[in-house]
């Protein structure tokens, strides 16, 4: 049975909660980013912070999604009501990927691991105001691959919208600096690839039915591949370690420390959020939002510059940058506003010819149609359909549906409001 | 085994919030859309047996204020289309 038959009614409406999800992911990001930054002013070597980071992370969550499988009381006995209910509502308790699911979390993880470590190698040779801003190519990736999964196409404003916030980005992060030939191929290409793989494969492990039907959540999703990462940036560190051995990390343990397991317990939050929503639309645009973290990093940056005015000096009164910035996230918000301005969903209610053979599984691979449902009634089918604009439903209609030689008829309603 | 119904929902002229106010507080009350045509609300409901669904249908949808009129369209066969 489906664990979304137990569940109960949201109280924020669905399209409300994607957004949320997304752009308090991106909230969170920037909160990381700046206690990232605390931590990692006490160690100064990125392989070893990594791998001190990854290692301190990785116990805080398994402390915390062991406290999250608390169970909770609950009338309804076929459901296990947890306390990590209230972070993700489809999670009972730690589950253990298998099968193809086990391999999508192996490969997001390998490829986010590929990314850290990546990003330590350019780290040596570049700025990082300069890898970030064009890393934004990451979306250009998820453009393709949401692209590539039929049901996903994107539309024409969504393209406009991700474009906006990827200038936007790179607009307001981009500072001086220098970047050759080999840099370029390396951040356009292995690091926003394996970026945007990281994001294809959680969410294809977080779309797989295991074969009792039921998919993984995002609590347990984040622990396997929060180990693969870890085990994989402590081998990152092993030459450091031979370099410079432990005496860094020893000395500067217990400073650091406060602040790493607060960035990584942030860190946690913000990929569930992230991840949970994947689950709800499409990856070009969650990262997209997720971008937002750019504009709230400085007025985040700008307060914890009162403690800790060396880590986080503004580099001074650059008009110019500043003008830049600014410009940079008025792009962002409104690429973030227009994204989320233009979403439709619509129900169509069909009645089918009597003598006709019927096929739902054709119907119900039709791009943009997300659920068919067989019911008695008045209707004999009521499809749910998600789409940019209504202008699509027509085509949808007129090309797929209603081309259906078993279809008698439709009738078109458009959701103007949802709660789910 | 959990029965999943569509009810659609006709409602009086200006008591659509009210009326979806009151539908959110029905447990068995997966979803709910406002929608323009036909029918000015799309609910829908997963419960455990047809006496549930009786129950909820006509002891809590038929007694919310403002509702005109219902129709429960049982769904026989279910399919959600592959991510």
């Amino acid at each position: 049975m489906s664990i979304a038959a137990h569940r109960e009614f949201s109280k924020i409406r669905r399209k409300s909660t994607f957004y949320l999800l997304a752009l308090g992911s991106g909230l969170i990001t920037s909160l990381w980013v700046v206690l990232d930054a605390i931590g990692n002013s006490f160690i100064t070597d990125p392989y070893l912070f990594g791998a001190y980071e990854m290692v301190v992370g990785l116990i805080v969550s398994i402390i915390l999604i062991l406290i999250l499988s608390i169970p909770l009381p609950n009338k309804d006995k076929e459901f296990k009501k947890t306390l990590g209910y209230y972070f993700d509502p489809n999670f009972q308790g730690i589950m253990f990927p298998k099968g193809k699911v086990l391999l999508y979390t192996l490969l997001a993880g390998l490829f986010a691991t590929g990314n850290t470590i990546l990003y330590f190698v350019l780290l040596e040779k570049y700025d990082a105001s300069l890898i970030m801003p064009f890393s934004q190519f990451v979306l250009v990736y998820l453009l393709i691959a949401d692209s590539i999964s039929e049901r996903e196409k994107p539309v024409a404003i969504e393209i406009q919208s991700i474009t906006m916030i990827a200038v936007g980005v790179m607009i307001s992060t981009i500072s001086g600096g220098k970047l050759d030939a080999i840099g370029i191929l390396l951040i356009f290409g292995p690091f926003a690839l394996f970026s945007a793989l990281y994001t294809v494969f959680q969410k294809k492990a977080l779309v797989t039915k295991n074969d009792k039907g039921r998919k993984i959540d995002t609590l347990s999703l984040r622990i396997w591949t929060l180990f693969i990462m870890t085990a994989g940036q402590v081998i990152a560190s092993l030459p450091s370690i031979y370099r410079v051995g432990f005496n860094e990390i020893k000395e500067n343990w217990r400073p650091s420390l406060v602040p790493v397991i607060c960035s990584m317990l942030l860190v946690y939050l913000g990929v569930i959020a992230y991840t949970r929503a994947l689950t709800m639309g499409k990856m070009s645009i969650v990262r997209a939002l997720n971008s937002i973290s750019v504009i709230s990093t400085y007025p985040l940056a700008a307060i914890f510059a009162i403690w800790f005015p060396a880590i986080f000096s503004s580099g001074g009164n650059d008009i110019v940058g500043i003008i830049l910035k600014i410009s940079g996230s008025i792009l962002i918000l409104i690429g973030v506003v227009t994204l989320s301005m233009s979403e439709t969903r619509g129900l169509i209610f069909a009645k089918i010819k009597i003598g006709e053979k019927i096929d739902l599984e054709k119907l119900s691979q039709i791009r943009g149609i997300e659920s068919v449902a067989y019911t008695s009634g008045v209707y004999d089918l009521i499809i749910s359909i998600r789409l940019r604009n209504i202008g699509k439903a027509y085509n949808l209609i007129r090309k797929s549906i209603a081309k259906l030689p078993w279809i008698e008829s439709v009738v078109t309603l458009p959701v103007i409001r949802e709660y789910k | 085994m959990i029965i999943t119904a569509y009810i659609l929902m006709t409602v009086k002229l200006g008591k659509t919030q009210e009326v979806v106010n009151e539908l959110r507080k029905i447990h068995a009350i997966t979803s709910c859309a406002v929608v323009t045509g036909e029918w000015d609300i799309v609910a829908t409901i997963k419960v455990k047996d047809l006496e549930e669904l009786y129950n909820i249908t006509s002891e809590c949808i038929h007694l919310i204020p403002g509702l005109e009129s219902t129709q429960t369209c049982i769904v026989e066969k279910e399919i959600i289309g592959e991510e």
